[in-house]
């Protein structure tokens, strides 16, 4: 099995690519690829809180934060790494992956690469589909539309839907369904991965008590989830010994 | 020598149905007042906030739960795997029947009340045999584990005698006249507190009929209580 680099980014903020990158996480866990994940929001790291074993944040503007990914990706046992872009520096990431030769490696099939775009609620959003096509040729490209904060996605325009997703070359769409809120912010309360918090687990595996309802609503939620990376064969793209699935 | 030994249940009772003026809250009632007569007071839930009726029949011994919020459905199905012997019971409003079985299902409610030594017992009420028929397959195919007991109210449908044989588990509750239950009702009394010779009805011959009516139908609460006990029974060679 190759690894995989999974670039979540945007270039807008607020648009749920922390929340894509943690459920998409669980996912991996749960299809028993053993993740590694990079927060690039340095200092602070904001997905680092809810996976702090096996996430590290990193400076993707500098030259030693590129080399902590990229240099690794052939030495580590772990076969997935989810780099979470911070808003705003999503091309200029691309550019850099391109500079330092890592697309042309993924056009020889050493690496598979795939991309998960989260789009926002706005036209400015959209016009990043064609701002990133360049960089694609080679990878996995998927639009993410994040319903958590009931987007449309201008499905209610066909003319305008139809100028946006109509034309891009993308291997998929994913959609990510909206979750209860008072579920969502007792996650965030808690600090933990989804699975963690279904399992009414603390961080130290301790049992926690959490909420049965709320822990039911992010079941479901994860589920659904998890049926959309497959149902857009995520887990099969990974796994795919040669030529892309 | 076989010892057996019958362990303690602690029933989860949802009085339901898709449609109004079933019943339901009758036999909610009744299974309060049941359960009040036998051991602690239950923990009961009341899940229509429109016209919470099982409340206002039993001096507030229900909480009213409104299941379209969020806080509603914690407060519901958290109290309901509170830990404690109580029996628990829901009155479950028509309008709430359909959002309620879903997120029963989503949260895999009758798993986790099995893990945690909870008897779900669904009473389902309708007006046609058919009509039972139907709602009983669709929850048996929904909430598992789960005992269905169809429930033959007689001031809703008819007595269909044998026909009602061909559900596993029915309870029949018997007509009793309206001007007692609306005397109660002004009065203001509990069920058994009707039966009362100083403080309940003042005719004995409405408390002699509440008495039998009571009678018939708590006996078959005590069969049901008396099948899930030996549900749970183990014999233990000696």
């Amino acid at each position: 099995m190759k690894h995989t680099v999974i670039l979540v980014g945007a270039d807008k903020g607020g648009v749920g690519k922390t929340t894509t990158c943690r459920s998409l996480l669980d996912y991996l866990n749960e299809r028993s690829v053993l993740p590694r994940a990079f927060d690039t929001e340095a200092p602070r790291g904001t997905l680092q809180r809810f996976h702090p074993d096996i996430s590290e944040i990193v400076d993707l503007t500098q030259t030693t934060g590129q080399m902590r990914i990229v240099d690794t990706l052939s030495r580590t046992d772990v076969k997935a790494s989810v780099i979470d872009v911070c808003a705003g520096q999503m091309v200029r990431t691309l550019a850099a992956l391109r500079d330092m030769g890592f697309l042309e490696a993924v056009a020889e099939k050493r690496f598979n690469f795939i991309i998960l775009h989260v789009l926002g609620p706005s036209i400015a959003s959209l016009d990043e589909i064609a701002e990133t096509a360049p960089f694609t040729d080679d990878a996995h490209y998927f639009l993410v539309k994040n319903k958590m904060n009931d987007t449309t996605f201008f499905d209610w325009s066909p003319t305008t839907s139809k100028a946006y997703f109509g034309k891009v070359k993308c291997a998929g769409e994913i959609t990510i369904p909206k979750l209860n809120e008072m579920a969502y912010e007792q996650v965030e309360l808690a600090g933990t991965s989804f699975s963690t918090f279904v399992a009414d687990r603390t961080r130290d595996g301790e049992e926690a008590g959490y909420s049965f309802v709320l822990r039911g609503y992010v079941r479901t939620w994860l589920r659904a989830v998890c049926a959309e990376f497959d149902r857009v064969h995520f887990h099969d793209i990974m796994t795919a010994r040669s030529a892309k699935a | 020598m076989r010892h057996v030994l019958m362990s303690g249940w602690t029933p989860i009772f949802i009085a339901c149905g898709p449609l109004a003026h079933a019943g339901k809250t009758l036999s909610a009632r009744l299974f309060l007042e049941f359960c009040r007569a036998n051991g602690p007071p239950p923990l009961a839930f009341d899940l229509n906030p429109h016209d919470a009726e099982l409340t206002a029949t039993t001096n507030g011994a229900a909480e009213i739960v409104n299941l379209s919020t969020t806080a509603g459905q914690m407060r519901l199905f958290e109290g309901m795997l509170q830990a404690g012997p109580e029996a628990r019971i829901v009155d479950l409003w028509h309008g709430s029947y359909e959002p309620f079985l879903d997120l029963m299902e989503q949260m895999d409610f009758a798993s986790e009340a099995a893990l945690r030594d909870f008897r779900l017992v669904l009473l389902l009420h309708g007006s046609s045999l058919e009509e039972l028929d139907v709602h009983a397959a669709q929850l048996r195919a929904r909430i598992n584990p789960a005992e269905t007991i169809v429930v033959l109210n007689e001031h809703i449908c008819e007595a269909a005698g044998s026909a009602f044989a061909r559900f596993e588990h029915c309870l029949a509750i018997p007509p009793l006249a309206p001007s007692i239950l609306r005397r109660l009702e002004r009065m203001r009394l509990g069920l058994v507190e009707g039966t009362d010779a100083e403080h309940g009805l003042p005719s004995m011959v409405a408390r002699s009929c509440l008495r039998d009516w009571l009678t018939q139908v708590f006996a078959q609460f005590h069969c049901i209580e008396l099948r899930h006990r030996l549900g749970a029974t183990t014999f233990n060679p000696g």
